[in-house]
């Protein structure tokens, strides 16, 4: 008999549902007895059930990860718009470039046209021969390897010199301006702007954009957090001290967040501040209230100043995506601070206001308590 | 709030299926470029979603970092939600998906490392094995051996289980999230169980810890 054809897929599910008859209990305890993969298989879904079922740990990453996300989000166009320029803008990017493309070929067309004619006429003359050599010079200056290239002394200047010189300004401005068009803008101004443009020096504008630029990269990847990490250089310190720009705060908060991670709590107790004092009413600032508060709360032991975060979160954000955490962090502050009657108040509002939280049950177990006498 | 994290996602399955979707208007808001929408639909599918990805990647990857890359492809993907099936259930997948992806790709950039640790896990059990007096530990124990045997399987069964057995969906439904016959699903889980059972039978340590835990 083979084995394979054996397996009580059916019994197994069903178990795990609860609805098993006895006979069938006892056939399936008879597979699990000759087959390790079924009492594997079996302890498995156990446990996988057991690790599906979202613990407070799971509900915290959770918060933290859609602030994460909405902060990484909100540094890109709106979502709606996400899926549909990316394409039109791509084909617009692309026909820019097929018709600057075509314009180019089409000037080169004609201008070898008109030295072909020219060539003909010069040749029709006595002095013909002195036009050979200075075609050759072109082909020597661009060493362009083509015959029509040779013809067309116009186009390959322009080549030569656009060579020679790096990404105009412009376009790093563009990527300062709108970091997820800058590829297709970027492309499409080089199209629309062959010609040669004179390399500009640096500016203080140019200093504050670098900086954003690395931040601002999409998808919040590693990346941009360690360019967040690593100090300004001094050239760029005195533009960024003078006036912060916004841009800033999500790097900030993802440092503080990181330092989190990492349990290197007097970091990211800095990041925080710093983030406050410098940020103060943005909506990662705001966001940093409330992760702020847990670390003081759970790491830093000041139960007075976490409850200070969480207030002033929820007093910005009662609906917030943190605001179930929030609630919970003041309760548990003032459970701290021992004010019960404020505790009870925090539990109560948190029942009402997220009345499926998976807090709940914590939340009656300690009023019960507070009720008792 | 509404609670979408019911330990038995089968059944969450279908019951959202059956009715409507609860979580349709915010997606319809959110797709519209609502960011209080996507905000609080976001709020509502996370905790599932981590810990779906939790119980995917197991203890070798990183589970926020994963969980973290699952959102923003959820993210991007609610533009081209359809409502072909439910938001959390497609959202799931994708977070599925994704865990599986990162999973794999790490498993690929160290498969020599990987072996090494397959191979040094038994060990780690042998000698551990008088110490874990806690029957969730070893339960906890075989999830991760388990997870690490589906990396050996290939794509499809190890997807295949992984939908059946971790998150027990039904077949009907891991046919239509692969896009395979239902019977195909169930070749796959069969052939998935026998190279399960092989290994299994190759590996005294491993059997011994599922005896201890039997």
């Amino acid at each position: 008999m083979n084995l394979s054809e054996l397996h009580p897929d059916e019994l197994l599910w069903r178990e795990s549902c609860g609805t098993l008859s006895p006979n069938e209990r006892a056939d399936l305890t008879a597979h699990l007895q000759r087959c390790p993969a079924c009492a594997l298989e079996r302890v498995v879904r156990m446990e996988a059930a057991r690790v599906r079922v979202p613990s407070e740990a799971d509900h915290a990453l959770a918060a933290r990860l859609v602030d994460r996300v909405l902060a990484a989000s909100d540094r890109r166009p709106v979502t709606a718009l996400r899926g549909g320029w990316r394409r039109p803008l791509s084909v617009a990017a692309m026909l820019l470039l097929l018709v600057a493309g075509t314009a180019i070929a089409a000037t080169a067309l004609v201008v070898r046209v008109r030295e072909q004619r020219a060539s003909r006429v010069i040749k029709a003359t006595p002095g013909a021969a002195s036009a050979r050599p200075v075609a050759q010079s072109s082909k020597d200056l661009d060493a362009l390897p083509s015959e029509a290239a040779v013809s067309m002394p116009p186009a390959p200047s322009h080549r030569a010199v656009n060579r020679s010189h790096p990404r105009p300004l412009r376009a790093r401005t563009l990527a300062f301006e709108a970091p997820v068009h800058r590829t297709a803008i970027g492309h499409a101004q080089e199209a629309i702007e062959p010609a040669p443009r004179p390399l500009p020096a640096p500016t203080p504008a140019r200093t504050v954009a670098l900086p954003h630029a690395g931040g601002e990269a999409p998808a919040a990847g590693n990346a941009p957090a360690a360019a967040a990490d690593s100090p300004p250089s001094p050239a760029e310190a005195p533009s960024v001290t003078a006036d912060p720009p916004a841009f800033e705060a999500p790097a900030l908060l993802r440092r503080a967040e990181q330092a989190r991670t990492a349990k290197r709590w007097t970091e990211a107790s800095r990041a925080f501040v710093e983030l406050s004092r410098r940020y103060s009413g943005t909506r990662e600032e705001i966001v940093g209230r409330a992760l702020y508060g847990q670390l003081l709360l759970d790491q830093l032991d000041e139960p007075r100043r976490a409850l200070g975060m969480f207030e002033r979160y929820l007093a910005a954000e009662p609906s917030g995506a943190l605001a179930e955490e929030a609630r919970l962090g003041r309760a548990q502050a003032l459970r701290r601070l021992g004010r019960a009657r404020d505790e009870r108040a925090a539990w109560l509002e948190l029942l009402r206001e997220h009345p499926g939280s998976v807090h709940a049950a914590a939340a009656q177990t300690r009023l019960a308590t507070l009720d008792s006498p | 709030m509404p609670t979408f994290d019911l330990p038995r996602p089968a059944a969450t399955v279908e019951a959202q299926e059956q009715g409507a979707d609860p979580l349709l208007p915010l997606v319809q808001r959110a797709a519209q470029g609502e960011r209080e929408a996507l905000a609080r639909l976001l709020s509502l599918i996370a905790p599932s979603i981590v810990s779906a990805v939790r119980v995917v990647t197991g203890r070798d990857v990183d589970v926020e970092d994963a969980a973290q890359e699952a959102m923003m492809a959820i993210v991007d993907a609610v533009p081209r939600f359809r409502g072909q099936s439910s938001f959390l259930h497609y959202a799931r997948r994708i977070a599925v998906r994704t865990a599986f992806g990162i999973r794999r790709a790490g498993q690929r950039r160290s498969r020599k490392l990987a072996e090494i640790e397959i191979e040094a896990e038994p060990s780690d059990a042998a000698t551990g094995g008088a110490t874990l007096q806690n029957a969730a530990l070893e339960r906890n124990e075989c999830l991760a051996a388990f997870q690490r045997l589906l990396d050996e399987l290939p794509e499809g069964q190890a997807e295949s289980l992984t939908y059946r057995v971790l998150l027990e969906y039904p077949l009907p439904v891991i046919a239509r999230e692969l896009k395979v016959p239902v019977n195909t699903v169930r070749s796959r889980i069969r052939l998935a169980r026998e190279h399960l059972r092989d290994r299994i039978s190759a590996d005294p340590e491993l059997a011994a810890l599922l005896k201890d835990v039997g």
